[in-house]
């Protein structure tokens, strides 16, 4: 039995009656377009979170406070010098952090505007990639050493306060947390439809008033190329709990995490979550395929008599079982292709609906290629399964009954 | 895996068909009802039989049991020599797709499907290679003088077009027996005469013919009538 000529043939007949067609795909194309739609958004939120942590690095170990009851010890550069002197091997350096929860105000207006202000050093401002719409995009170590009220504000502040023109706001003065600022540069907030307003400033200046940071709020211990995260961190751990005075870690003022298992464990759960919510969603895959079945019997009662035909021109029941499967698998991956496409489109609608929102970070749109590929394979299956029993059936009608029908 | 079948139909004298006290019963206990009643008849190869009859006579059901689409409940079937009774459903089918060709009162054409890949159906069945099906299909439809009409689908045609389509299909396997069901049944006298006359000449080529029918003037084309009533053969005259 040919294949191809079949094909033809089924898809012909599709064609001739498209409303029934779609009808009879919608189960399938709704249990796909939902797997399809929850697995691509996982997908989606989990590339924006990995790139997002691996933008920070990854090759590091960060050393955060820890509010254990009672307020954390500071992590500071003596924290810095007493790690260095420690002479761990496979540390490459110490990068400590700030990012302060502030307001901004506006010289002219007065309006006020909530916004975060992170530190940065000529060296790990780098690592922000920032994207420069004016003027510049670094600190200078002089700016950290004399502790310069200058700052780098993102095109929100600059939409805010100077009318969205990023030349104008270079040079001008801005009020942050009650002290003034000169701005320096101006880049590209990350996401257009953010209203996140942040703005970047030497690290030591944020160590003055009015911020008064006491020390960092993270310090990023920065290792070389092919050292092993967790022995280092075994290090660091026991200096740290025997300079502080712990015998735990549990009961410790200050937390070790290493940033590249903790996007794994992320990943693993996001995985796990997805699956877990698309085997639900399949669920109404068995409706689809009741659908399906229901519709190939409807066909197989249709056509008894061309099926006794089929069976004088000397067609076997193997012939007439393949010719109904072939029909069943059709229309599932048929409807399971347009499941993808209406997956996919659900997923991008709601990546940008997301998007729209005041969110940090701007995610990205993933397609989930694992769940389009299970997604046809469960859609071959479906019309396999469910069409095994018309098919069946259609192939043990008796030849002379069958042709007598009318 | 096709091989033209010439030696069934070239000797003239071979029984093609041979039917030992066939019986056929439907039901069970009371409500049985015996169709046939032991029939035990031969055809030669190259014969053009008629069959006639009235209806409930069991003429259906001896056509059904020549063409392989019913077995009997006893006696014994031999067809181009193989007795039907050790094959199973597969070998049934092949027998229906290489030596029976049928023709029906309706025509039985697959409307969605056009004149050719209709007739190309029982080569797809024996598993002909689509080049191999597509000439045997012209060759086939040029026999029937409807060439210019290979595209087209079944409901573009007239009855008697059809028909023609119908047993153009029937030939294309090169079958040793032709089997005609009332074939000019739906058909007006015009075209009926066109389609005996094919029919005969289909014949004159070495087939077998068998056609069941209700009408003298179409029984009369034939060179053996045989008559069944009550299941059994009542008359079996050469004309």
């Amino acid at each position: 039995m040919n294949y191809q000529s079949l094909l033809f043939e089924v898809i012909r007949s599709m064609r001739a009656n498209v409303l029934r067609t779609v009808l009879t795909m919608i189960g399938i194309i709704i249990g796909i377009g939902a797997v399809v739609a929850i697995m691509s958004t996982a997908d989606s939120v989990t590339a924006t979170v990995s790139s997002e942590i691996e933008k920070t690095g990854l090759n590091k170990i960060s050393l955060s406070r820890r509010y254990n009851g009672i307020t954390p010890r500071s992590l500071d550069d003596s924290t810095i010098h007493f790690l260095e002197s420690l002479a761990i091997l496979g540390i490459k350096n110490y990068e400590g952090s700030i990012s302060v929860n502030t307001q901004a105000r506006d010289y002219k207006t007065g309006e006020i505007v909530s916004m975060y202000i992170n530190g940065a050093t000529e060296e790990t401002i780098g690592d922000l990639n920032l994207e420069i719409l004016a003027g510049r995009g670094i600190v200078t170590k002089e700016e950290n050493a004399a502790q310069s009220r200058v700052a780098i504000i993102n095109s929100n502040l600059v939409k805010k306060f100077f009318y969205g023109d990023p030349e104008a706001a270079i040079g001008e003065m801005v009020k942050i947390g009650g002290s003034s600022f000169k701005i320096i540069g101006v880049y590209k907030n990350m996401s257009p439809f953010s209203e996140h307003v942040a703005a970047v400033a030497p690290i030591r200046t944020l160590m003055t008033q009015p911020f008064d940071e006491n020390g960092y709020d993270q310090i990023s211990i920065v290792l070389d190329t092919g050292s092993d995260a967790n022995t280092i961190r075994e290090q660091v751990l026991a200096a740290m709990l025997k300079a502080r005075g712990y015998s735990d870690e549990d009961k410790a003022d200050f937390s070790l995490s290493i940033p590249r298992q903790e996007l794994n464990t992320f990943k693993q759960f996001m995985t796990a979550a997805s699956a877990v919510i698309a085997l639900i969603a399949a669920i109404s895959l068995i409706v689809g395929g009741v659908g399906i079945m229901n519709i190939m019997l409807v066909t197989v009662t249709e056509r008894t008599k061309e099926i006794g035909l089929m069976r004088s021109l000397g067609a076997k029941k193997r012939d007439i079982v393949k010719q109904f499967l072939i029909e069943s698998i059709t229309l599932t991956v048929f409807g399971g292709i347009l499941g993808v496409g209406l997956g996919i489109f659900v997923a991008y609608a709601a990546i940008s609906i997301i998007n729209m929102f005041d969110s940090m970070p701007h995610f990205m749109f993933s397609v989930s290629f694992i769940g389009i590929i299970v997604s046809l394979i469960v859609s071959i299956l479906i019309g396999l399964i469910f069409g095994a029993y018309p098919a069946t059936r259609a192939s043990n009608l008796n030849p002379v009954e069958a042709l007598r029908r009318e | 895996m096709y091989r033209k079948q010439k030696s069934s139909n070239t000797s003239p004298m071979k029984k093609i068909i041979c039917l030992t006290d066939v019986r056929k019963t439907y039901g069970i206990n009371e409500s049985a009802y015996e169709a046939l009643k032991g029939i035990n008849l031969r055809i030669n190869a190259g014969e053009m039989v008629a069959v006639m009859g009235p209806s409930g006579s069991g003429k259906s059901t001896l056509m059904n049991i020549l063409g392989l689409l019913d077995t009997p409940s006893s006696g014994k079937y031999q067809i181009d020599g193989r007795d039907t009774k050790s094959l199973d459903d597969d070998q049934m089918s092949e027998l229906r797709n290489r030596t029976v060709g049928f023709i029906f009162q309706s025509f039985n054409l697959l409307p969605r499907i056009t004149v050719l890949e209709n007739i190309e159906r029982p080569m797809v069945y024996a598993g002909i290679t689509p080049r191999e099906r597509h000439a045997s299909a012209l060759t086939n439809l040029e026999k029937v003088d409807l060439l210019n009409k290979a595209s087209r689908f079944p409901p573009q045609l007239s009855g008697g077009q059809i028909q023609r389509v119908a047993i153009a299909r029937a030939l294309v396997m090169n079958p040793a027996i032709i089997l005609a069901d009332e074939p000019t049944g739906n058909l007006d006298s015009v075209t009926s005469t066109q389609v005996m006359e094919l029919l005969c000449h289909i014949n004159k080529q070495g087939n077998t013919v068998i056609i069941v029918t209700h009408s003298n003037e179409i029984a009369s084309y034939a060179k053996r009538i045989i008559v069944i009533r009550d299941g059994l053969i009542s008359e079996d005259k050469k004309t």
